[in-house]
């Protein structure tokens, strides 16, 4: 099949108008006295493209995977930081794309891939030679650009590299350089003239959606199904330094909302490429894009293989903010989505950070993790954060599975709500109630305190015992205290609880011995609720250290 | 899964949980070529269960204008749309049910949870007409008019295979064994909204002052005591009939809901395609396109408004049957058409209903002889 032919360019009336739009510009340059960097700058030229690639026949191994590396620091946002050096790189082979109408591209022949996490963001960096910026917003150029894709969870095989399939979504991640530097277009007076529209930009119309965004996250089902997501958590930077773009995406690790990737550490998934060339005129199916999926394997965390709860004289404070906390040493717990029981999900948070103490009498927990918003409502459409700890019951003579129990082994669990901490008082709801509505005896005075979903007024957190899937109950005793503070995208929540009672179902923590514990975390953003939540498949060990005599 | 076979698709299908029959399944059936939108019905669920906090947006009972009123918004067409469109073969389905459609996704339910916007708008909608532009001197003199529309009044189903029950995954909802009615166990009830995205016709709703699910309780209490629940003693247009129906190889010739569902076949489910064997039945409006009826009431459509509209006239057993709709507070078990009368019976045998098929012709004379006056037609 070959491409029509293009048109030969004639003066239309829009010709004509345009040119006449362009004199008064020239006209208010030189009456206003602009500086006529941009004026006078010469066109760009178009360089020839380079000979196509002669492609390598498909070998029957796998392709080589990129290795994103763990690092301890947070991977940097600039792409000339040294701390890329620690990302090993992976040449990937690039042609025109040749599948579906507009055919094109194919002038960047190769990109360099490299990936970093620290288990709570994830960074790709792609570099590939291209001698001349394109960032113009303009009615008759094309920009720079470049798109890393990715499968969504859940989809047991890897969906068609090229943009998905109908049912197989695929996430996008789509910087443009206009959308990062616009090189300017319009004058100060030129914008007097045409105001912004706010109305488009209020509805979204705008490009890029929101300013300062300069990558925008899309869904993908096949050819033509290209959807903005309704928000961005991707920051992208681009840097061209010698003739070579480097632009660096950034992630948190776990998924904020449902419909995007899900990277596990130590665990592996896929990406694909595609490259823009602004002087080539490349824009929409005319890119340089691989055909086939990368595999990418995400290193696993450098984990605590055992947690200690370490013997303190003195107060536990409940507060999480308290200097206390920040002088305990900070272990690493990993966590997985929940895949082993319907509903599946989970994946929005791989890392907590873990921090324990006790006084021979209380014990206390601080649990940490990586979350940007603080989702306090449960509301008709919303969930809440929360995080739950679950130990095996005194009473299990033999150790319970990790997963909520079983059988005559139970599980005692602790789990803390966002919602409840939330409380009555400041309830975020955005349901509305008029009093004037409520023409009878409210919820409240009607069903027995007991069913509330707060087991005591006042409460964070609940204690519950299991044994098994489906039958969680909430303990009788309810004594225990947590209390969450939500600071720098970061949730912090201490559990405070005795250390021995005379209630079976309650943990068994006994100084100079070891137990075991597990953890589970839930992103309200991410519509995490019940079994869409991050686990861990096994159980941590948890000593508690002895107490003097 | 355990597989079980739903009549109202003619075939086998999936289903979580073994069959399980209730020793009797309420049921009702609504006449929607009576319903005039009044309300009533959802205002006397209202005023009884969902006064309170966190129930402001809750209609347990609702009635919406088809084909551009739903509520929560486009619940029917988004679920339709998730399990692909519907497809039959004569009287059995070919499409996949939600429970069907739900294993292609390694979910349990194929479901959605509607926006708290998409609840905030109960009469969206409402009157709107759908088919030819209207232009002036219009005369409709086809049945099947060219421009129409139709008040649906909701409940829950109470279903056979419910949606919401089959997606808790605590086994907070049970089916009474008494009655069939669903409910939610408040104390089990954990707010994970599960149910509120398994029940393909959003009758499951959150409350979130209590953090628990609510639904439709059937006006459990009522039917204890064999009353009709509020919604359908309360019906103005009195096109609603409740009762306990039968599978349809057990089905009796008196009991007014196996009359009218398998015996006569002029009351039919609504979405039998979404697969939970829904048990409030619809005679369809003779007024509407059939492709519309087919999916919303599946292929018996057909047939029911054969029925409807050309045997109804000439068959007083079915007249009279229509005519003990709205007749008495108490559930009917038994009924029976004898020179020119229907008889309503509840479970002990004892009459509770009687109405003539035709109301007797009383003419008044203008002159009134006693009080030596002309009658006015205005008084
Ligand atoms: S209509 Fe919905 S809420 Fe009622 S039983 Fe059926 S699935 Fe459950
Ligand atoms: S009370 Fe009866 S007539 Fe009125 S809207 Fe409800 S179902 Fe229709």
């Amino acid at each position: 099949m070959t491409p029509p032919s293009a048109p030969t360019p004639k003066a239309t009336p829009v010709g004509l108008v345009l040119a006449a739009v362009a004199a008064v510009f020239v006209l208010n340059f030189l009456i206003l006295g602009y500086s006529t960097q941009m004026a006078l700058k010469p066109a760009p030229t178009r360089v020839a493209p380079p000979a196509p690639i002669a492609r390598a026949t498909p070998a029957p191994v796998p392709p080589p995977a990129l290795l994103a590396r763990f690092i301890a620091v947070p991977p940097p946002a600039d792409p000339h930081d040294a701390a890329w050096a620690n990302a090993p790189e992976l040449p990937v082979l690039l042609g025109p794309q040749e599948v579906s109408l507009p055919f094109g591209g194919g002038s960047v022949a190769e990109v360099s891939l490299r990936a970093l996490h620290d288990g709570d963001t994830i960074a790709f960096r792609l570099e590939w030679a291209d001698d001349s910026v394109n960032s113009a917003r303009a009615v008759d150029a094309y920009r720079d650009g470049a798109a890393l894709q990715f499968p969504l969870a859940g989809s047991p095989t890897p969906p068609s590299a090229l943009m998905g399939e109908r049912g197989k979504p695929v996430a996008i991640w789509h910087w443009r350089a206009d959308w990062q530097d616009p090189a300017p277009t319009a004058s100060a007076a030129e914008a007097t003239w045409y105001p912004p529209n706010s109305e488009l930009v209020a509805r979204g119309f705008a490009q890029p959606p929101a300013p300062a965004v300069a990558c925008v996250e899309y869904l993908s089902e096949g050819w033509g199904t290209l959807t903005r997501q309704p928000a961005h958590h991707v920051a992208a930077r681009g840097n061209h330094r010698d003739g070579v773009w480097a632009v660096v995406f950034q992630r948190p690790l776990g998924r904020v909302m449902p419909h995007e990737p899900v990277f596990v550490a130590g665990e592996s998934t896929h990406v694909n490429i595609a490259v823009w060339n602004g002087s080539e005129g490349d824009v929409n199916g005319l890119k340089s894009v691989s055909t086939s999926w990368t595999p990418l394997e995400i290193e696993k965390l450098p984990e605590s293989d055992r947690l200690t709860a370490r013997y303190v004289a003195g107060a536990l404070p409940l507060d999480p903010t308290d200097p206390f906390w920040a002088a305990q040493p900070a272990q690493v717990v990993g966590l997985v989505p929940q895949r082993l029981v319907l509903p599946f999900g989970g994946g929005a948070v791989g890392r907590l950070h873990f921090r324990a103490a006790h006084d021979g009498r209380r014990i206390a927990f601080h649990l940490q993790w990586r979350d940007d918003t603080a989702d306090m409502e449960n509301g008709v459409d919303t969930y809440r954060d929360s995080v739950a700890m679950q130990f095996p019951s005194r009473g299990a003579t033999t150790m319970p599975s990790p997963l909520m129990g079983e059988r005559d082994k139970p599980v005692a669990i602790w789990q803390w709500r966002a919602d409840w901490q939330a409380g009555a008082g400041d309830r975020l709801r955005r349901q509305p109630a008029p009093e004037s509505l409520l023409v009878a005896a409210t919820s409240f005075d009607t069903l027995p305190r007991g069913m509330f979903d707060r087991p005591v007024p006042e409460t964070s957190a609940a204690k519950f015992v299991a044994a098994g899937w489906g039958t969680l109950t909430r303990q009788v005793r309810q004594d225990i205290a947590a209390h969450g503070v939500h600071a720098d995208g970061h949730w912090h929540v201490v559990f405070v609880h005795d250390l021995a009672t005379d209630d079976p179902t309650d943990p068994a923590f006994r100084p100079g011995e070891t137990t075991a514990v597990n953890f589970a975390v839930w992103n309200g953003i991410a519509r995490e609720v019940n079994g869409l939540k991050s686990i861990r498949m096994e159980w941590m060990p948890l000593h508690v250290e002895p107490a003097p005599k | 899964m355990p597989k079980v076979y739903n009549w109202q698709i003619g075939r086998e299908m999936e289903y979580p949980y073994e069959p399980g029959r209730p020793d009797k399944q309420f049921s009702a059936v609504f006449d929607t070529n009576k319903c005039i939108a009044c309300q009533t019905c959802s205002i006397a669920c209202k005023t009884t269960w969902t006064s309170g906090r966190g129930q402001e947006y809750m209609l347990w009972n609702n009635v919406e204008s088809k084909p551009y009123g739903s509520f929560p918004l486009q619940w029917d067409l988004k679920v339709l749309d998730m399990i692909g469109g519907a497809s039959w073969e004569g009287d059995r389905y070919v499409g996949k049910t939600i429970f069907e459609k739900a294993v292609e996704n390694g979910q349990t339910v194929e479901g959605f949870l509607p926006t708290l916007e998409d609840w905030s708008y109960p009469n969206c909608g409402e009157d709107e007409m759908a088919g030819e532009p209207l232009v002036g001197g219009y005369h409709i003199d086809e049945v099947a008019h060219p421009v129409w529309f139709y008040y649906l009044p909701r409940i829950c189903n109470h279903c056979s295979f419910p949606g919401c029950l089959a997606n808790c995954p605590r086994q907070s909802i049970y089916k009474r064994p008494d009655n069939g009615i669903v409910l939610i166990d408040q104390e089990r009830c954990h707010g994970y909204k599960q149910c509120v995205k398994g029940c393909p016709y959003k009758k499951a709703m959150f409350n979130s002052e209590t953090g628990r699910s609510e639904k439709c309780i059937g006006c459990y209490p009522k039917a204890e005591a064999g009353l009709a629940t509020q919604c359908i003693e309360q019906c103005i247009g009195k096109i609603r009939i409740q009762g306990w129906i039968s599978p349809p190889e057990q089905a009796r010739e008196d009991n007014p809901m196996d009359y009218l569902v398998h015996v006569r076949k002029v009351a039919l489910p609504i979405y039998p395609q979404f697969g939970t064997l829904p048990n409030v039945y619809y005679i369809p409006p003779m007024t509407v396109p059939e492709p519309f009826l087919r999916q919303m009431f599946g292929p018996g459509v057909t047939r029911a408004l054969r029925i409807y509209r050309e045997e109804l006239p000439n068959d007083p057993e079915l007249q009279g049957l229509l005519l003990l709709f709205g007749s008495t507070n108490q559930i009917m078990t038994r009924f029976d058409v004898r020179d020119g009368w229907a008889h309503g019976y509840r479970r002990d045998g004892k009459e509770v209903a009687r109405v003539p098929i035709t109301e007797p012709l009383v003419v008044r004379p203008a002159y009134d002889p006693q009080y030596d006056v002309v009658r006015l037609d205005t008084t």
